[in-house]
């Protein structure tokens, strides 16, 4: 098999030296035509304009992205035809409005210059024909054509599917790196049945998360963090907050948000459930006929040093009964699962903080989500033809499969994707495939309900879909993918005018009451026991464990190349471009390494070189190490960045296993965007636990009040902006950094930018380390402007370019900035970035298409930082004059607040006592940072109350 | 006032300092003249290889600055925290320098201090070059340094002012002023030796250049009357810039409030710093040239020691400073403030330049509380290099860690200047040197007029009031 010649599929005219510095260009992302000085450029108006299109207006238009088969929706803002960004949509379940980082990236995804242009035959380019051909050539010999999805929820694939089963000549395997068999296996253990439990945390008091990052891992529904946050409100002492425990081998962002928090490793977090289990089954008063047998095999399990907290724990979980939820993690083993859903049951959560449902995936839990039935069948000689749609899995398939050799054994094998990535080199053909914005396509959210995607950009190069690879091998060879979807959808809206509620769902963006409705399976207390009986995992010993996760930036490497993703802090980590080893720093003292050596992760006979990172609240004895870096794929933003997890990640330990670490003298630099993980005890993040909140209820109104001044204060204007950030509600899931990049043009400065600390993130996630009751407790806190009303930049400015608008912005005027940075210096908040560089020059065409033509693009040479979002307020404020009405409360959303799963950030004027940010304003727990400085910051934060276990017992 | 008189040679006391004599000088006032005009006519075999190394030097500073205009601040290691850095470092050192200049021209002057009539052109040379070196920063240190202008208050089309609540218009001021009167005033005090140097030349086209430089300067009484009196008047404009320009400039941090900055001793701090680095500065560049041109009988051992002393004398008011600025950070009680002084500076990652700043400023100058290494060329100019090491520490060490970590610690970073940034700081030493070596070369450095002046003053006390004899023989 040839491979691919890199850069292969270039456009012709473009000599391979231009292509670098194209693609090199593109680690410093975005840019606009016509705003850099000096340059001549020609803007032509439309001949024949649109009709929908009114140049200057965004049009909005709702869609759905899917990743791991879970639909969420969204609208996509679209300026002349270009999609710039990408915001919640409130009728969609999942999304419930918000938005998650790879939402919010997945616009610079379709402008990415390195995506693949042309259908191409041993990197000679072909056409779709010859390529649908080729294939079905393979047919006649008695041999199957195989094709690898990812997992889908789309109604369309799912239809097509069936069809090539009926067939019998098309076998569709899935792959996803990090799919979910284990809950699906755990939820087939449990019920019998493969079903998936939809949290209401709304209703949950008490949460137990057995290694599951539901507040901010990938595909898990917004809607899930926004639930969670109701439990977090705290109007007044007296309020009840919920309490969140976690149990995990890594910090996650769930971790964070926990208000009590038990690092272990991954492999005894089975032993936590079985012991928490346990408890609920002997301790409980009265339980339910027929769980003698679980009764009796709980009785008989060995003690585990977990015992203590289970104990406690589950005294709560009764104590709140009905109220109380425990959910399990995608990288825990089935039998944890199967104890969660035991558990829920015996709490009384069914039917109240849990329902179940069937999967929106297609075919979850069957074998064919495992490509060992692929790799048995390239064995034994069937497959004629191998189709790869989307996903990597060459790169990312478990190593000991061998996925690339054995594909290189197919007689004719094809990839359908979107870069020329390691399967795509392997493969004899290669077909670009479109992306979600620019092609039609549906999914089910995470509760069943259907969603169309529908495109919102014509597309830039000549991609297919699944939908259009899998009709090509049934029959249908030049469907269009819009048909392929109606098709498919006459079945979903099979009442009424078809076309009328096609288009009724198509704005909506997602079908109205289309949820599946939820089912009770009845619990199978003998398999449960079985699990109890089952030999528990060996007493943790000193042998150290690898535990992969998805990365919070890059998932399971498909972001790679997105670099606003590759620059966005790791929401825990803080570390840009590159994943780690991450290690806690007691096993770093016991491993003898420090930040940025590189250690040997040897797992079962397979080594992966990383730079070691040590994190506290990892657990002692676990390296955690991302996956998806690592990539070898040439001329990308990604080239060179992190290290390959999938390198020795083994089919038979896909989350955790055991692992030998060998120093090396080499060293690895690492890009932080925080360095400093202590507070120093300063008051900035302000926590306290609910009894010494209870106790001392002003603690933060004193860091509230304005100093004395013979000045005065509040600016004449009608409007006067203001922020609140909660930080019961912020989890630290960094959704709102990306939406910043995106709305307000913020380049990327790369991997060597961020090392010399130059990030342009107008708006930060700032994360800290305390020493907490149980080991380390960490803390989030939201930096952005401060907007102060008595701001320390403005008077320093020599040429006063940085200026107090009459409504109380704090406002940076670049045409008239020198660059003298004294503003930085004075900045106590340290939230002004400076133009280093001509970041926004020389950006390859497609990139400047996703720049915001509402927000002016930064030369070289001049201060910026956060505007809240002026151009949204200028434009609402303009609506509503023209309407000759006030401006309502909520009509200004800023790019954060709009996609903040938990609505931690609240927007508005405090000028007007009946707003909702006035509301904030009089909550007890407000307060300034540096509030001794007298710098009267507009930007005000709801100090963070934890409710641990010990605290607020009563209530 | 003395007149003192040994084997042929005549030795003029100043009465207060005593012992050294303050000028050694036989023969006539013409002979006195020829002198001192001497090194203009001869032949310096060295020359062109130091004007070649400084030139190179300058050079690199151009090609520096040039690279940095049409790429970006980026080349530097500037970042966010830490958005100042060797830009103001050195700029607030070369101002520094400069201050020694006015110092010993005017205020001296003013103090009718004797001995700086053999040294004045030289720090005044010194100074301008330096304000030179300075003035180079608060442009280039820009953004956009082609909009510098805009720091200027001029009536724009926009009826845009700039920010007079900022310290940074004033600082322009303030330099350009201070270079403006530096330059009238070194250049009036010129004149005569101008034009003695005119008569002198010994070649026609010199000849000619220096009488136009002379700007027509005949020596007749009248003229020296309206020289006495401009020459006093710029000295008493100067000797106010001597303490405005510096405490300007400490304003660039003192109005800020960052811990390490926000202080009220600045101004006095600083101008203290400045006038030590300054008579540092003039010490390492008089030991040299007193040895190269052999002027022992002109700046004697009455001139180093009073220099050293001055030295003494600032070096205890910077330590001073250092100590009040420590005491006012606990006292005041601040944790930010205590963090970064108390905490930060001397233990921080930039701790060794605490103690650089330390071991050159406050205790390499106490070797001169003893007179031998006072009058000891070679130990002042060992000291004078500890001095200006210390005093550009000094100032890196307010900048950098000061900001590299304030008040929120999610923001601190270290700084670390890159190649650009030493290639400038080099740069600026290169082209110092060379208008330096350019003034020593054409211009007589020395001030004959008033080293006669101040020889007949020092015989006749009523010749101070007859005035004009000083240059009568040019």
């Amino acid at each position: 098999m040839s491979e691919f010649p890199e850069g292969a599929d270039a456009p012709p005219d473009i000599t391979r030296r231009d292509l670098l510095r194209l693609l090199g260009a593109s680690t410093a992302l975005a840019g606009a035509a016509g705003c850099s000085r000096g340059a001549t450029e020609f803007i032509v108006p439309y001949v024949d304009q649109p009709p929908e299109v009114t140049p200057g207006v965004p049009t909005l238009y709702a869609t759905t992205m899917q990743i791991g088969g879970y639909g969420t929706g969204m609208v996509v803002e679209c300026h002349e035809g270009r999609p710039t960004k990408a915001e919640g949509n409130p009728e969609h379940p999942a999304s419930a409005g918000a938005l998650g980082t790879f939402e919010q990236a997945s616009i610079l995804s379709l402008y990415d210059p390195a995506r693949a242009r042309l259908i191409a035959r041993h990197g000679r380019p072909a056409t779709w024909r010859q390529f649908v051909r080729a294939v079905a050539a393979r047919q006649p010999k008695g041999k199957q054509i195989h094709v690898v999805l990812e997992p889908t929820s789309s109604p369309h694939v799912a239809g097509l599917i069936e069809r090539a089963r009926v067939r019998g000549d098309v076998v569709v395997h899935y792959h996803a790196p990090l799919g979910r068999e284990a809950a699906w296996r755990g939820a087939a253990l449990a019920f019998g049945r493969v079903v998936e439990p939809r949290w209401d945390f709304a209703r949950a008091e008490v949460v137990v998360s057995l290694d599951a990052d539901f507040l901010a891992a990938a595909a898990t529904p917004m809607a899930w963090a926004r639930a969670w946050a109701r439990t977090r409100v705290l109007d007044a002492p007296d309020d009840r907050i919920g309490r969140l425990y976690a149990v995990e081998p890594r910090l996650t962002v769930t971790g964070m948000s926990a208000d009590d928090r038990l690092a272990v490793q991954a492999r005894d977090v089975r032993a936590v459930a079985a012991s928490l289990l346990r408890e609920l089954l002997v301790a409980g008063a009265s339980l339910p006929a027929g769980l003698e047998v679980a009764s009796g095999a709980a009785r008989g399990m060995p003690t585990t040093p977990y015992d203590g907290w289970a104990k406690a724990v589950a005294r709560d979980l009764r104590a709140r009964a009905g109220a109380a939820l425990v959910i399990a993690g995608d990288g825990q083993p089935p039998a944890v699962h199967a104890f969660a859903h035991a558990m829920n049951e015996l709490l009384g959560a069914v039917g109240r903080a849990v329902t179940y449902g069937p999967s929106p995936v297609h075919e979850a839990g069957d074998a064919s989500h495992d490509l060992a039935g692929l790799a048995r069948a390239i064995d034994a000689g069937d497959v004629g033809a191998l189709v790869v749609v989307g996903g990597d899995p060459a790169y990312s398939a478990a190593v000991d499969l061998d996925f690339a050799a054995r594909m290189r054994r197919v007689p004719l094998t094809a990839y359908v994707g979107p870069y020329a990535n390691d399967t795509a080199r392997i493969a004899d053909w290669f077909v670009p495939e479109a992306h979600f914005l620019e092609t039609w396509g549906d999914a089910r959210a995470f509760d069943g309900t259907p969603s169309i995607a529908q495109p919102v950009i014509r597309p830039a190069v000549e991609g297919y879909t699944a939908g259009q690879v899998l009709a090509a091998f049934v029959g249908i060879e030049d469907a269009t993918s819009r048909d392929l979807v109606r098709t498919a959808w006459r079945s979903i809206l099979s009442t009424g005018d078809f076309d009328e509620r096609w288009a009724r769902t198509l704005a909506r963006g997602a079908l109205e009451g289309g949820a599946a409705p939820p089912v009770t399976p009845p619990l199978d207390w003998d398999a449960i026991a079985g699990e109890l009986r089952a030999p528990p995992a060996p007493p943790p010993t000193n042998a150290l464990e690898v535990v992969y996760f998805g990365d919070a930036k890059v998932h399971d490497g498909r972001f790679a190349n997105n670099a606003w993703l590759q620059e966005l802090a790791d929401p825990v980590t803080k570390l840009t471009w590159d994943n780690a080893a991450l290690v806690s720093p007691a096993t770093a003292a016991r491993l003898g390494v420090a930040k940025e050596d590189v250690v040997e992760l040897h797992v079962r006979g397979r080594t992966v070189r990383a730079p070691v990172l040590p994190l506290p609240g990892t657990a002692d004895g676990v390296v955690a190490l991302a996956v998806g870096y690592g990539q070898s794929v040439a001329d990308m933003v990604s080239s060179g960045a992190g290290a390959d997890a999938y390198a020795v990640r083994d089919s038979r330990a896909p989350w955790f296993d055991d692992v030998a670490v060998r120093t090396t003298p080499d060293k690895w630099p690492l890009a932080l965007t925080q360095e400093h993980w202590s507070m120093e005890g300063r008051p900035i993040a302000l926590t306290r636990t609910l009894d010494e909140y209870r106790s001392d209820p002003s603690f933060a109104r004193r860091l509230n009040e304005a100093p004395l001044s013979l000045y005065g204060l509040r600016p004449a204007g009608v409007h006067q902006w203001a922020m609140t950030i909660d930080l019961n509600a912020c989890t630290g899931c960094s959704a709102c950094v990306v939406a910043c990049m995106a709305e307000n043009n913020i380049p990327v400065v790369g991997k060597g930018g961020v090392r010399l600390s130059r990030e342009m993130h107008w708006l930060r996630i700032d994360r800290y380390f305390v020493e907490g009751r149980d080991g380390v407790a960490s803390a989030v806190q939201p930096m952005l402007c401060q907007h102060c009303e008595r701001a320390p930049c403005e008077y320093v400015c020599p040429v006063n370019a940085t200026v107090h608008s009459s409504d109380g912005l704090n406002e940076m005027v670049y045409n008239r900035c020198v660059g003298t940075r004294f503003c930085s210096n004075n900045c106590p908040y340290k939230v002004r970035r400076f133009n280093f560089f001509n970041y926004n020059a020389d950006k390859p065409d497609s990139l400047r298409l996703a720049m915001n033509p509402d927000v002016t693009v930064r030369a070289r040479g001049v201060m910026e930082k956060c505007t809240y979002c002026v151009q949204r307020i200028r434009e609402t404020e303009i609506r509503a004059r023209r309407e000759e009405r006030p401006i309502r409360d909520l009509e200004i959303v800023t790019a954060c607040q709009q996609t903040c799963p938990t609505g931690a950030i609240v927007f508005g004027d405090i000028a007007d006592p009946t707003t909702r940010v006035s509301a904030t304003r009089r909550n007890p727990r407000l307060y300034q940072v540096l509030q001794e400085l007298g710098t009267l910051p507009r930007t005000r934060y709801l100090a963070r109350v934890t409710n641990p276990r010990t605290a607020g017992r009563s209530s | 006032m003395t007149l003192a008189s040994a084997t042929g040679m005549e030795l003029l006391r100043e009465e207060p300092t005593g012992g050294e004599p303050v000028l050694l000088e036989p023969g006539t006032d013409a002979e006195i003249t020829d002198r001192l005009l001497a090194p203009l006519w001869a032949d310096w075999p060295w020359f062109k290889y130091a004007l070649a190394v400084s030139g190179l030097g300058a050079c690199a500073l151009v090609a520096a600055l040039t690279y940095t205009v049409i790429t970006g601040i980026g080349l530097w290691g500037n970042n966010i925290p830490v958005a100042w850095a060797f830009g103001i470092i050195n700029f607030v050192w070369w101002i520094g320098i400069g201050h020694a200049g006015t110092f010993i021209s005017a205020v001296l002057l003013l103090l009718e201090v004797r001995w700086r009539t053999s040294i004045n052109r030289f720090a005044e040379g010194m100074t301008l070059f330096a304000i030179v070196q300075a003035g180079l920063f608060p442009i280039f240190h820009m953004g956009r340094a082609w909009f510098a202008y805009w720091l200027i208050p001029y009536p724009s089309e926009m009826g845009l002012w700039p920010q007079f609540r900022s310290s940074l218009p004033w600082d322009v001021v303030a330099v350009s002023t201070y270079l403006t009167v530096s330059v009238l005033f070194w250049y009036t005090g010129l004149l005569p030796d101008l034009a003695a140097a005119a008569v002198r030349a010994p070649s026609p086209l010199r000849r000619r250049l220096y009488a136009i430089f002379a700007l027509g300067w005949r020596g007749d009484s009248a003229h020296w009357n309206d020289y006495r009196a401009t020459y006093l008047i710029f000295g008493g404009l100067a000797t106010p810039l001597v303490l405005s320009v510096h405490t300007c400039v400490s304003f660039d941090f003192a109005i800020s409030q960052l811990p390490g900055w926000h202080s009220t001793i600045f101004p006095p701090y600083f101008v203290a710093g400045a006038i030590y680095s300054g008579f540092a500065m003039v010490i390492t560049l008089m030991v040299p040239a007193r040895a190269v041109f052999r002027l022992e009988d002109v700046i004697t051992k009455n001139h180093l020691d009073n220099i050293g002393k001055m030295l003494l004398v600032t070096g205890w008011i910077v330590t001073y400073s250092y100590g009040v600025e420590a005491f006012m950070a606990w006292y005041g009680g601040d944790r930010y403030e205590m963090h970064e002084i108390l905490q930060n500076r001397p233990f921080g990652p930039y701790g060794f330049v605490f103690w650089i700043v330390i071991a050159c400023n406050c205790v390499s100058v106490q070797a001169l509380w003893s007179r031998r290494l006072r009058i000891s060329p070679l130990a002042l100019f060992a000291v004078s290099i500890f001095v200006q090491i210390g005093m550009w520490s000094e100032r890196f060490m307010l900048i950098v860690p000061s900001l590299h970590d304030d008040f929120l610690p999610s923001s601190w970073h270290i700084y670390v200047p890159s190649w650009i940034d030493w290639t400038i700081l080099g740069g600026t030493v290169g082209f110092f040197t060379f208008l330096f070596l350019l003034f020593l070369r054409y211009v007589p450095f020395i001030p004959i007029s008033e080293i006669k002046e101040m020889r007949r003053e020092m015989r006749e006390p009523a010749g101070r009031l007859a005035g004009a004899a000083g240059g009568g023989d040019a």
